[in-house]
C-alpha cells in the first residue's frame, strides 16, 4: 500500500504542468551553473599554474648570489582550489590567493575574489550548491505543502482509509513520493558534475567519485527530511495556506534568519586580536627570549662563547663555519616556534567561531548540510588552514636551506662578498600544494557527520508524530 | 471605515507579532554595528600606540637612518564614519589600517588584517541586511492577502457595498501597513542615530532616504501583485519568488557574470612584478640603478657619489623605489578592473533596487569598493609623502637622531562619500512609478 501511494503521489507532482517546468528549470540552471563554474574554476587552475612556472623558472634562473639574498627573494605560492569547488565553491571567494613566503617573516595569504568584487559580493555566488542547499528547499515546500491538507480539504482522506490505506502508509506515501520527485530534481545533476570534475584532472577520479557519492547521499538525507518536515506540517496544519506559511517561514529561519543569527553570535563570543596587536606581541615576545640583532643580547652571547669553547678560538670569524648563517638559523627556528604558538591561538579562535556554527547544525538542518558540503568539497575552512600550514612549512625549510648554505659555503670575511652557484637554487625542491585528505576532514569534523545522522533520527520522528497526528476525518 | 481597517489591522497577533519581530532584529542588528565601531576604535588606538612603541624601539640605539627605516612601519588608518555601522559593507573582510615602511609599497598595500572567512561568507548582521533582506519579507507577509483573504472569507462584499470603492480599501490598507512598517524604520534609525551618534548631515539624510524609498518599493510591488486579484498562495508564492530573484539570484548571477566580464589576472602578475622588479637590482651594476632613479627624482642627484659593489642604503633604497615603478602598469591595470567591476555592478543596480540599495547605501556609509580604492590611492600619496620626506636624510647618511619622531603619528584618512542624489533618486523613483502607474490601471479594472 505504501509503495502504491508512494506512487500515486509521484506520478500526481509530475503530472502538474507546474511541477514539469520546475524541473527543467531546475535542470537547467544547475547545468549552466555547472559549466559557469567550470569554467572558472579551469580559468583559476590555468592561471595558478602558469604563474607556479613562471615563479619556479624565475626562482632556478636567479644569478649566483649569496644565499641571504635568495632567502629574502623567497617564494610565491599560490593557493590552488579544489576541483570540487565546482560544486560547492565554500569559502573560496574568501580567501587570498597569493603567499610570500621570504625568510624571518610570515606574510598573510592575500589577495582573494572578494577583494576585487565590490560590495555586491555579499550577495553570495551562483553555485550548484547554492542551488542544492537553499533553493530546492524552497521547491520542495512549494511542490508539497499541500499534499495532506488537500486530502483533509477534499474529503478524501476517508475514501483512501477505506481502501485499505493505514495512518503509516499514507504518511510513507506521502514522504517517499515528494522524497523521489526531489531526488529526480537533483539527481541528474551528479553526473555532469562528476565528468567535469574529473574532466579536470586535478585530482584523482577515484577521490572524486567517493567525494561525490558522499555529497549525494547527504543531500538525499536532506531531502528525506524537508520530505517528511514538509509532509508533517501539512499534517499538523489546518489549511493549505497555514500549510505553506508555515514552510515558508521554517525556510527564511534555516537559509537567512538562523545563519546570520549564529554568526553574530560566534562573533561577539569570540572576539579576533588584530593583525598590528598580533605582531606587535610576537616581536615582543621574540625579543624576551634572544634578540639576534643585538650584539650584547645575553642568549646569543651564551651560544657564542660556548661556540667559541668548543672550537677553542678567540674570535667568531675564526670559527669553521659561517657564523652569521648559524644564528640566523637559530634565530628563524626561535621566531617561527613562537609564531606558530601564537598563530596556533588565532586559528583555534577561527575554530570555536565555526564550532557555533557546526553545533548549529543540530538546530538547522541547512546548516548541517552546508557545513558537510564544504568539507567534502574542500573549501572549508580546515581545508585552508592546511594549505597556509603547508606553506608556513616551506617557509620555513627554505629559509633554513639558505642558512645551512650560508653556514657551509660562504666564510665569515664580510669583505670578500662571497657569492654560491645558482645550482643550489635547483635543488629546492618546488611547493606542491597537497589537498587535504577526505578521510582526513571526515575525522576531524565528527560534530558535522553527526549532525546529518541525527537529522535522519528526526526526520524519523517526524514521520512517526505525523501518523500519531492523522486524523481520517 | 478606516478605524475598522485600522482595528483588523493591529488586532491581528499575527502582524503585530512581525513587527515586533522586526524592530527587535533591527535592534541586534544596530548593536552589531556599534560592536564594529568599538572594534574600530580599539584598532586606531592599538596601532596609535604600536606605532609609538615601535618608533621608540627602533630609534633606540644610533644607526644609519636607512637602518632605522627598514622596520618603521606608518600606519595610515581608515576612518569609518558612525554610518558604517549600519551597512559594515566590505569592511570586515578588508583592512582599515595598513602600516607601511618607505620600502616598495607593492608588497606591502594587499597585506590583509586577520579575520575569520567563515564569518565573512555568511556575512554581517548589519542595519543594510535588516532593511534589504527582512523589511521585504515583513511587508509580503504583512500585504500579501490583503485582497484575497477578504475575498476568499466572503467579507469583501460586505466591504465593498459599504465604502463602494476596492480600490480605497486597498489603498487604505496598504497605507496602514505602510505606515507602521516605517514607523519601525524610523523608530530604528532614531536609536541607531542615539545609541551610535550620527550626526543628521546630508549623508544620513540620503541614507535615510534611500531605505524610505527602498521600502515604498516593496509596497507598491505587493500593491502591483494584490492587483493581479488572484488568490491567496499564487500571491505569496510570486511575492517570495520575486524575494528570492530581486535578494539572491539576480545579483548571484550579476555577480558571476561580472568576474566572467573582467577577469582580473593583473593583481597576481602585479606581486610578481613588483618581487623581480626590486630582487633583479641586485645582480646589475649600481649605476643602472642609480641613474634611473636620479631621471624620476633628479632633486636628490649629487656628483661625488661613487658606487661601487658595496652595500649604501641610497642604492637599496633607490632600488626598493624601482620595484614600484616597474609593477606600476599592472598596478593600475588592476585598480581600473576593479573599478570596473564596481561600475558594472551599479549599473545593474539601476534596474534592481536591492543591489541599487545596497551599493549605495555602503558607498554613503564609506565600506564599499571606492572607498577602498580612495583609501589605496591616499595610502600611495602617504608613502610617497614619507618617502620624499626621508630621502634627503638616508642620502646625506644621517643617523637616526636627527629625525623628530614625535612627528610621526598615526595618521587618519577620512573619505567623502560623493554620492549624488539624483543617482541614488531616479532609478528607484522610475520603477516606483512605472509600478504604481501598472497597478492603478489593474486595480481600476477591479472596480
Amino acid at each position: 500500500m505504501t509503495k502504491l501511494i508512494t506512487r500515486k503521489t509521484f506520478r500526481d507532482i509530475i503530472s502538474k504542468k507546474q511541477n514539469l517546468f520546475i524541473l527543467l528549470g531546475v535542470w537547467l540552471i544547475c547545468i549552466l551553473s555547472c559549466f559557469i563554474n567550470y569554467i572558472q574554476f579551469t580559468t583559476h587552475a590555468a592561471s595558478v599554474e602558469s604563474h607556479r612556472t613562471e615563479v619556479r623558472e624565475k626562482w632556478e634562473n636567479r644569478p649566483d648570489k649569496h644565499p641571504h639574498r635568495m632567502a629574502h627573494y623567497g617564494y610565491l605560492v599560490f593557493r590552488l582550489a579544489h576541483p570540487m569547488s565546482i560544486l560547492d565553491k565554500g569559502l573560496d571567494d574568501y580567501l587570498g590567493n597569493v603567499i610570500f613566503l621570504e625568510a624571518h617573516k610570515q606574510n598573510t595569504a592575500n589577495i582573494s575574489e572578494a577583494n576585487s568584487s565590490g560590495v555586491i559580493v555579499r550577495f553570495g555566488v551562483f553555485t550548484p550548491a547554492f542551488i542544492l542547499q537553499v533553493l530546492l528547499p524552497l521547491i520542495i515546500f512549494f511542490v508539497g505543502f499541500n499534499l495532506i491538507t488537500k486530502e483533509k480539504e477534499n474529503n478524501t482522506l476517508k475514501l483512501l482509509s477505506i481502501q485499505g490505506a493505514s495512518k503509516k502508509a499514507i504518511i510513507f506515501g506521502k514522504v517517499k513520493g515528494l522524497w523521489h520527485y526531489a531526488l529526480l530534481l537533483s539527481l541528474p545533476v551528479f553526473p555532469i558534475l562528476i565528468g567535469l570534475i574529473s574532466y579536470s584532472y586535478l585530482s584523482t577520479f577515484s577521490d572524486i567519485l567517493f567525494r561525490s557519492l558522499l555529497i549525494l547521499f547527504s543531500y538525499a538525507l536532506f531531502y528525506f527530511l524537508l520530505s517528511s518536515i514538509v509532509v508533517g506540517i501539512s499534517t499538523l496544519s489546518k489549511n493549505s495556506s497555514s500549510a505553506l506559511i508555515n514552510l515558508i517561514t521554517i525556510w527564511l529561519l534555516m537559509s537567512i534568519i538562523l545563519p546570520k543569527a549564529v554568526q553574530y553570535t560566534a562573533q561577539i563570543s569570540y572576539p579576533i586580536e588584530s593583525r598590528i596587536a598580533f605582531e606587535t606581541k610576537l616581536e615582543k615576545e621574540i625579543l624576551k627570549v634572544g634578540d639576534s640583532h643585538n650584539p650584547n643580547d645575553p642568549y646569543f652571547s651564551h651560544i657564542k662563547d660556548s661556540l667559541l669553547n668548543h672550537y677553542n678560538v678567540d674570535n667568531v670569524n675564526k670559527l669553521p663555519f659561517n657564523y652569521g648563517g648559524f644564528i640566523m638559523k637559530q634565530g628563524e627556528k626561535i621566531s617561527t616556534d613562537i609564531y606558530n604558538k601564537k598563530i596556533k591561538k588565532l586559528e583555534d579562535t577561527f575554530e570555536k567561531q565555526y564550532s557555533i556554527t557546526q553545533y548549529s547544525g543540530y538546530f538547522n538542518p541547512m546548516t548541517a548540510i552546508k557545513s558537510f558540503s564544504i568539507m567534502v568539497c574542500a573549501t572549508d575552512y580546515y581545508s585552508y588552514k592546511i594549505f597556509q600550514n603547508q606553506a608556513e612549512e616551506y617557509r620555513y625549510k627554505l629559509a633554513q636551506y639558505m642558512n645551512d648554505l650560508q653556514i657551509e659555503h660562504i666564510s665569515n670575511d664580510k669583505s670578500k662578498n662571497e657569492i654560491i652557484s645558482q645550482e643550489n637554487w635547483k635543488n629546492l625542491p618546488d611547493f606542491k600544494y597537497q589537498y587535504t585528505g577526505l578521510l582526513t576532514s571526515l575525522q576531524t569534523q565528527l560534530t558535522t557527520c553527526s549532525a546529518l545522522v541525527f537529522w535522519f533520527a528526526i526526520s524519523l520522528l517526524i514521520i512517526l508524530l505525523s501518523i500519531k497526528k492523522l486524523k481520517f476525518n | 471605515m478606516n478605524k475598522y481597517l485600522y482595528k483588523q489591522f493591529f488586532q491581528n497577533k499575527v502582524y503585530v507579532f512581525s513587527l515586533i519581530l522586526l524592530f527587535l532584529l533591527g535592534i541586534v542588528s544596530i548593536h552589531t554595528g556599534v560592536t564594529f565601531l568599538e572594534k574600530n576604535n580599539q584598532l586606531m588606538q592599538d596601532a596609535t600606540e604600536y606605532q609609538e612603541q615601535s618608533i621608540q624601539k627602533n630609534t633606540a640605539h644610533e644607526t644609519h637612518i636607512g637602518s632605522t627605516l627598514y622596520y618603521i612601519k606608518f600606519h595610515l588608518f581608515n576612518e569609518p564614519n558612525k554610518l558604517t555601522a549600519l551597512n559594515i559593507g566590505m569592511r570586515d573582510f578588508t583592512p582599515s589600517l595598513k602600516g607601511v615602511t618607505i620600502r616598495n609599497l607593492e608588497e606591502q598595500k594587499y597585506n590583509t588584517d586577520f579575520y575569520n572567512p567563515t564569518s565573512a561568507l555568511a556575512g554581517n548582521f548589519d542595519f543594510s541586511f535588516v532593511l534589504i533582506f527582512l523589511f521585504p519579507l515583513i511587508i509580503i507577509a504583512i500585504n500579501f492577502n490583503i485582497l484575497s483573504q477578504e475575498k476568499e472569507s466572503g467579507t469583501l462584499k460586505l466591504l465593498s457595498l459599504q465604502s463602494g470603492n476596492i480600490k480605497r480599501i486597498i489603498d487604505t490598507k496598504l497605507l496602514i501597513r505602510f505606515l507602521a512598517i516605517i514607523s519601525i524604520y524610523f523608530l530604528l534609525l532614531l536609536t541607531a542615530k542615539l545609541w551610535i551618534g550620527i550626526a543628521l548631515d546630508s549623508t544620513f539624510s540620503l541614507f535615510i532616504l534611500l531605505g524610505f524609498l527602498y521600502i515604498l518599493f516593496w509596497f507598491v510591488l505587493c500593491r502591483f501583485i494584490i492587483a493581479s486579484n488572484k488568490n491567496t498562495s499564487y500571491n505569496a508564492l510570486s511575492l517570495i519568488i520575486i524575494w528570492i530573484g530581486i535578494n539572491f539570484i539576480v545579483p548571484m548571477i550579476s555577480f558571476v557574470l561580472i568576474q566572467k566580464m573582467y577577469p582580473i589576472e593583473e593583481a597576481l602578475q602585479t606581486v610578481i612584478e613588483q618581487r623581480d622588479g626590486y630582487h633583479n637590482k641586485w645582480d646589475e651594476p649600481q649605476k643602472n640603478t642609480i641613474d634611473k632613479f636620479h631621471n624620476i627624482y633628479p632633486q636628490f642627484k649629487t656628483n661625488d657619489t661613487i658606487f661601487n659593489n658595496d652595500f649604501n642604503w641610497k642604492w637599496y633604497y633607490a632600488m626598493q623605489h624601482l620595484a614600484d615603478v616597474e609593477s606600476m602598469k599592472s598596478s593600475i591595470a588592476y585598480q581600473s578592473k576593479i573599478k570596473a567591476r564596481n561600475n558594472a555592478a551599479k549599473l545593474i543596480g539601476y534596474f534592481l533596487p536591492s543591489m541599487h540599495t545596497l551599493i549605495l547605501s555602503s558607498e554613503l556609509a564609506l565600506s564599499d569598493q571606492n572607498n577602498i580604492l580612495a583609501y589605496e590611492n591616499k595610502l600611495k600619496d602617504f608613502h610617497k609623502e614619507k618617502r620624499l620626506h626621508f630621502y634627503p636624510l638616508i642620502f646625506s647618511n644621517q643617523d637616526s637622531t636627527v629625525e623628530n619622531w614625535n612627528n610621526h603619528k598615526l595618521e587618519k584618512f577620512k573619505a567623502q562619500s560623493n554620492v549624488s542624489i539624483l543617482e541614488l533618486l531616479l532609478p528607484l523613483f522610475l520603477i516606483i512609478t512605472i509600478l504604481l502607474i501598472i497597478s492603478h490601471k489593474k486595480l481600476r479594472k477591479l472596480c
